[in-house]
């Protein structure tokens, strides 16, 4: 080819070519854009991306959104952040089938663990509790999540404040039927298993008591402890005798005076036998004319 | 019923890529007439295709990232095929490497975290890495930076660079700022003992970028900035050939025959070039030295013309963009500082080469990633993008982990 003609023609394929890099650049842009819109409303279905559970405060009851790795400590560069402590007290980081993997920042420290010291490293799991300097906190990790059974490590502990070892033969007090209260309030909205052990019954004390056949034991009977001092050993009253309303007293029958006039007080009115009834309907109340309009 | 088939970016880009490497390989088929040259406008785009598609079917990799790549690196081919094919096909082999050590370092991010061993193992290759050239090396432009072994030349701290990357990502990761900067502070002193200030300029810049991204402090970031001050002071009054580059940054036309000569044929085949360009294979860019390695983008500026050239620019920001997000999505520390290091790394070596090549900054001796001739080079940018690849993917993989657990738990639809 002679040279005026491929020069002709290499300069007419100039514009051929910036037209091509421009779309090359305009689809990659929008590729690209395209690809950051689509992962954006995959992080708004997937709230929790990221993360892996949260850590409860267990004399606040606050929680902190749990990533995958970071740091605990009160510098504002820290991922978990409570005032008080160091700067950078920990780090953690989540292991596949093996926890949570806590490593102090520093050789010496108070970081506990379920009640224990750590050395270098140690694994944390669901409903295991960690003690900062001043803080006691609980892990609370997604269901799904690949971490080993600590079951055993999780189990409640009688001196945690909010939790409460009772006493006696635990299947008994699980069939009891009791509802469990909520320990952590507003931390069951989101789907993830409550940090205290699945099986325990927990309740307040003598609230409800525990459903087992009575044993009267007059060496170990105590009396419960209410609000006012319970009143003493008495013997039962006659029905005749003025009727003291502080004594609550299951043997303390009140005089029928009491129940008219409490009966009175809350205007309640006995209503006959449905055969002495007499029968009455109201009156069918005419019905309000619509118009065409309301109707459409 | 007209069926609407939607059309899907990738495929639009790939096409027009393709389109673009077809008709530029067969216009300098047009002007040679080589089988050669024919040869190239098959293979070369038919190459760019199947790594595109066939890369992300059975590896796990970032497919617009790829594709980007792929089109800077057969624009590469392309530019040196134009200045002398017998670089072009060894550019051809070392993309093949390139994209093998990828692979390997896709599956080294996904495999190797936090692994303490092999972090120290990488800071004794490095560190013996870095030492070699002061031994054995032998010195080209100024540099004693390159190291023969059995007749192939290569730059250690090119490979070091890959490194270093981890090395930093690992140190940082772990709030270790002293040992960080130890380490730094060595491969600083090891390349100004080479005299390579361009590769320790993007040193200092990729690990002042980490430092900060890991540490949020504007204190060592200002102590930084301080200390580039306070060593490019250092570096003037101590080097002569600093003082050179300084003196021809300023004013290049003092010395237009002698050390400004570069400089001023690159200003010049810029200017010659225009908006549009002089068009392919009739540019006169070939007068410039090191026209394939430092100056391979006043190449395209003059043959392409500015208008393209910006494209390219444009497509090197939409890289570290995309890797910059890459970052921001991880969820761990180091693969998060790791894709950062390795998208300013990319971005810096970019702006330092071209500012260079347009005067806007002194000239260093450091190429075009993807573009430029260099095994070395190649090898080691294609393996910082295989670093990104990595994180990229596990990123996919921690999005669908929490997919799972969504799902597991019914909250997601």
């Amino acid at each position: 080819m002679s040279s005026g003609v491929f020069e002709l023609i290499s300069q007419g394929f100039r514009y051929w070519f910036v037209l091509l890099g421009l779309i090359i650049v305009w689809r990659t842009l929008k590729w690209a854009l395209q690809d950051h819109r689509a992962y954006g409303r995959m992080i708004k279905a997937l709230p929790d991306a990221g993360l892996i559970g949260e850590i409860v405060s267990l004399s606040t009851g606050e929680s902190q959104p749990l990533p995958r790795e970071g740091v605990i400590g009160s510098s504002k560069s820290c991922d978990i952040r409570f005032s008080g402590i160091r700067s950078r007290e920990m780090e953690y980081v989540f292991i596949e089938g093996r926890g949570v993997e806590i490593i102090p920042a520093h050789r010496q420290h108070e970081i506990s663990l379920n009640g224990e010291e750590i050395g270098a490293k140690a694994f944390a799991s669901h409903g295991s509790r960690l003690n900062l300097p001043g803080y006691s906190l609980r892990f609370r990790l997604f269901s799904g999540l690949n971490v080993p059974d600590i079951t055993q490590e999780a189990a409640y502990q009688p001196a945690e404040a909010g939790w409460y070892a009772p006493e006696g033969d635990l299947n008994d007090l699980m069939n009891a039927g009791m509802p469990l209260p909520d320990q952590l309030p507003g931390l069951h909205d989101y789907g993830m298993p409550s940090a205290e052990p699945q099986q325990t019954p927990v309740y307040r004390r003598y609230e409800n008591p525990p459903a087992r056949p009575y044993q009267y034991d007059a060496d170990s009977f105590q009396q419960p402890v209410y609000d006012k001092a319970a009143p003493g050993p008495q013997t039962l009253q006659p029905a005749q005798q003025a009727w003291n309303p502080d004594m609550t007293w299951q043997y303390a029958v009140p005089p029928p005076e009491a129940f008219a006039s409490a009966a009175a007080e809350s205007q309640y009115q006995p209503s006959l036998p449905l055969w002495e009834q007499e029968y009455h309907q109201e009156p069918e109340q005419p019905r309000k004319r619509r118009s065409k309009r309301h109707e459409k | 019923m007209k069926n609407k088939r939607r059309r899907s970016p990738a495929r639009l880009l790939v096409a027009a890529i393709v389109l673009f490497l077809s008709s530029a390989f067969i216009l300098l088929g047009l002007k040679d007439l080589k089988p050669l040259t024919f040869i190239m406008a098959a293979g070369v785009p038919m190459v760019f295709y199947l790594t595109t598609v066939l890369i992300p079917r059975l590896f796990p990799a970032d497919r617009l990232m790829l594709a980007v790549v792929n089109f800077l690196c057969a624009i590469g081919i392309l530019v040196l095929y134009r200045m002398n094919p017998q670089q072009a096909l060894g550019q051809a082999l070392n993309y093949a490497a390139g994209m093998g050590a990828m692979l390997f370092f896709i599956y080294f991010v996904r495999l190797a975290q936090r692994r303490k061993p092999l972090v120290v193992l990488l800071i004794s290759a490095s560190a013996a890495l870095m030492v070699l050239p002061l031994i054995f090396g032998t010195e080209r432009n100024g540099a004693r930076a390159w190291v023969t072994v059995m007749g192939f030349g290569f730059q250690p701290s090119e490979l070091v660079k890959v490194l270093m990357l981890i090395i930093e990502a690992y140190l940082l990761s772990r709030r270790k700022i002293i040992a960080a900067a130890a380490y730094a502070g060595f491969c600083l002193l090891i390349l100004m003992l080479q005299k390579d200030l361009g590769t320790a300029l993007i040193y200092y810049g990729v690990i002042l970028v980490m430092v900060w991204a890991a540490t949020r402090s504007y204190l060592y970031l200002g102590l930084g900035f301080a200390g580039a001050a306070a060593g490019g002071i250092v570096g003037y009054s101590m080097f002569s050939h600093v003082k050179r580059r300084v003196a021809i940054w300023i004013n290049p036309w003092t010395d237009y025959e002698g050390s400004g000569y570069q400089i001023v044929q690159s200003l010049i085949a810029i200017v010659n070039g225009g908006l549009w360009g002089t068009g392919l294979g009739l540019g006169n860019a070939y007068v410039i030295p090191a026209n394939t390695t430092d100056f391979v983008y006043a190449i395209i500026l003059n043959e392409f013309g500015m208008i393209f050239g910006i494209c390219i620019l444009a497509m090197y920001i939409l890289l570290f963009l995309r890797g910059i997000s890459i970052a921001l999505r991880s969820g761990s520390r180091f693969n998060s500082l790791l894709a950062m290091g390795s998208s300013v790394l990319i971005a810096l070596q970019a702006f330092i080469i071209i500012g260079g090549n347009i005067n806007m900054i002194p000239l260093t001796g450091v190429t075009l990633p993807f573009i430029s001739y260099g095994g070395t080079s190649l090898l080691s940018s294609l393996s910082i993008m295989g670093i990104l690849q990595g994180v990229a993917s596990l990123n996919d993989r921690e999005v669908e982990e929490d997919r799972e657990l969504a799902l597991a738990q019914g909250g997601y639809q």
